[in-house]
């Protein structure tokens, strides 16, 4: 015990009196979970959150006009601007300003769109019972209302203005058909009722929500994604201090003369895994103040951490265990401190991209998100989802802790043999 | 009465896995309690290779070893007590200062603390250190370093020592603390098994010598018999005699 004591004390020691080493560890994520919160929280705030400006020219001048105008004041989604320099927009001045970048979009709503669809509407009727068709002398020629976008906008977001666009316009125009309909109904049938534009004809409404069970709801966003995240990426990133540390015992003999020492070598090495696991638990509680405390200052959402405290440690401990353990196979597989630095800083950012850090695993393809499903990091991060989004305790996170364990293990014991082999 | 062999060494070879050709080849050696036995080889001849199989830390293709009356691979944590190694390279954390490695290495020992304190002060005088033992390793001489890595070997009083190359790339001041005080080791009753290629050094130090090449030693006795034996005036004179000038680079 008093091996495996002295061992845990030097390794602090040298982690205290090594200035660059704690730099990576602590600062470096600490400043990366800073900046990239905020980075996704402006961009989210910008297509989210803020109202974007959508230039519109409306040459129709009659009900569809009137009915998007109340439909954009309803989402609080888009706001209209139908005047630049206080001259109505025509369609020139739509494409010219969205093209330059001026205005990120714009509608151009054709002259006769609302009269088209009345007079389909009138003719499908009158198909349907037989009698004359109203399109004589009417504008008879299909009609495309435009969307056009700024080259720069991202195609995520042009695609869901789209989808809402299209969703608005088919309401309108589904309106414009039932009140095209009853009022053809009204003609023909005496004392028939008409039925107003705005009338709810479906009785349906359509409601989104994140599903959370039983669970106190907890919203999604960039804290509740990047704390966990930069965590579980700076505890893995301890690879190279250790690696390094490794490498370093074994040039310089220091290896040799601890295993010529009584008692099991093994002791040192399980020293140095608790002092470099309290590193890790040090970093944990390092970045939950960042997202508690620090982040909250600069007008970004607090981190909310759930209530199972006891799940929350687990996947704490377990991500410490596993990034330590593979910091301890890369120093021990590792001939030169340069391997141990560069493969061990290079295979983390891999493990690290594919596993979610920095992009969530769903918006990933198909192959990289399998490949993702490997990555320890991903493992990490899915148990402390389920902790913070989910309220999930140790009933919900024990296959993710598992995983880690046994990647801990593997890794470990791997280690140890290698070790062993290479005295031979 | 025969004194005691702490090292009983027959017809040993060792062959690297991946090579073919023995490092170690047939290699016969005995060393017994109070002699001061100096290995003296050209480089590639097998002198680490011995010292680590010796200290238990390699195993060995053939041939049977004895340290301290246990085989190395097996040492019980009294055997391993029994033994104190001094590598070649300083092995030490060089963020840490001497009286922390010392420390370290001495708790690892189990030395109770307050013995480990005392004897850890007693010889960073002996070596004069005791100024700048709060001072990390890395602002240290070569010299000094080379002493510290010393006292880390000894600090257990080992009954038999393994030095390998102790006072390699030193100062003469250095130089001549640590031989005056491995003498004095000698004297008081420790046996010390020595690697070097400073034949004056070991010509003053060792009671014995054993000249290795080629995986075995080929040729064994006091400095002044060798010497007389191959009718040569020094022992670096023998050491090329024997071994031949052509260059050894490994």
């Amino acid at each position: 015990m008093r091996r495996f004591y002295e061992a845990w004390k030097k390794e602090i020691l040298l982690l205290l009196r090594d200035p660059a080493g704690l730099g990576i560890l602590f600062v470096l994520p600490g400043v990366m979970v800073f900046l990239i919160t905020l980075i996704q929280d402006s961009a989210l705030n910008a297509q989210r959150e803020t109202r974007q400006q959508i230039l519109v020219c409306d040459l129709d001048r009659d009900t569809l006009g009137q009915q998007l105008r109340r439909g954009f004041d309803a989402s609080g989604f888009l706001e209209p601007v139908y005047q630049v320099n206080n001259a109505e927009l025509n369609e020139a001045d739509v494409l010219r300003l969205t093209s330059d970048g001026t205005y990120k979009m714009g509608m151009i709503i054709p002259q006769g769109v609302s009269a088209r669809i009345r007079t389909n509407a009138g003719n499908v009727l009158a198909s349907v019972l037989g009698t004359e068709k109203t399109s004589a002398g009417a504008d008879t020629a299909r009609k495309e209302i435009r969307l056009v976008f700024d080259p720069a906008v991202p195609s995520s977001y042009k695609a869901s203005v789209e989808i809402a666009m299209e969703r608005n316009i088919n309401a309108i125009q589904t309106g414009l058909l039932v009140e095209a309909f009853s009022g053809k109904i009204a003609e023909l049938i005496p004392g028939a009722g008409k039925v107003q534009l705005s009338a709810d004809v479906t009785g349906v409404d359509f409601g989104t929500e994140y599903s959370t069970g039983e669970h106190t709801l907890i919203k999604p966003n960039s804290v509740q994604h990047n704390v966990p995240a930069w965590t579980i990426f700076a505890m893995f990133f301890i690879v190279i201090p250790l690696g390094t540390n490794i490498v370093r015992e074994k040039d310089n003999g220091i290896e040799r003369r601890l295993r010529v020492i009584p008692g099991s070598f093994d002791m040192s090495v399980f020293g140095k895994i608790s002092a470099y696991m309290l590193v890790c638990m040090l970093q944990f509680a390092l970045m939950l103040s960042t997202g508690l405390f620090w982040l909250p200052m600069l007008g970004l959402p607090e981190l909310v951490i759930g209530s199972n405290v006891a799940a929350l440690l687990a996947v704490a401990l377990a991500c410490a265990l596993a990034g330590t353990a593979y910091g301890l196979f890369i120093g021990t597989l590792a001939r030169t401190h340069e391997q141990a630095a560069s493969f061990g800083s290079i295979s983390v950012l891999i493990m690290a991209a594919i596993g979610g850090i920095w992009v969530p695993s769903f918006v990933m393809p198909p192959l990289v998100k399998t490949l993702g499903s490997l990555s320890p990091l991903n493992w990490g991060l899915n148990a402390f989802y389920d902790v913070f989004l989910r309220e999930g305790g140790l009933d919900m996170v024990w296959p993710h802790l598992l995983r880690l364990f046994l990647f801990s293990c593997i890794l470990l014991l791997a280690a140890r043999i290698i070790a062993a082999f290479k005295y031979r | 009465m025969m004194p005691q062999a702490l090292i009983e060494v027959h017809n040993v070879y060792k062959t690297y896995r991946g090579k073919v050709e023995p490092v170690l080849n047939g290699l016969d050696l005995e060393v017994t309690a109070g002699e001061f036995y100096g290995i003296l080889g050209p480089n590639g001849a097998g002198k680490t290779s011995l010292m680590n199989i010796l200290c238990g830390l390699v195993p060995y293709t053939g041939g049977t070893v004895q340290v301290t009356g246990s085989e190395p691979r097996h040492f019980s944590a009294l055997s391993k007590s029994r033994i104190g190694l001094v590598p070649q390279d300083i092995a030490l954390y060089d963020k840490l200062s001497a009286r922390e490695n010392l420390h370290f290495f001495g708790s690892a020992y189990r030395i109770p603390h307050k013995e480990l304190k005392e004897r850890t002060e007693y010889y960073l005088n002996v070596f004069g250190l005791e100024k700048h033992a709060s001072r990390p390793l890395k602002t240290y001489s070569g010299g000094m370093k080379r002493r510290v890595n010393l006292i880390a070997g000894i600090l257990h009083a080992p009954d038999l020592l393994f030095l390998d190359e102790p006072t390699v790339g030193i100062d003469v001041q250095s130089r001549n603390v640590i031989v005056e005080f491995l003498t004095e080791y000698n004297r008081s009753g420790h046996t010390v098994f020595y690697t070097s290629h400073h034949m004056r050094e070991a010509e003053t130090l060792c009671s014995r010598v054993g000249i290795m090449d080629n995986g075995r030693i080929i040729a064994e006795g006091t400095p002044a018999d060798l010497m007389q034996q191959h009718a040569c005036e020094t022992l670096e004179a023998m050491f090329l005699k024997l071994t031949g000038k052509d260059l050894r680079d490994e």
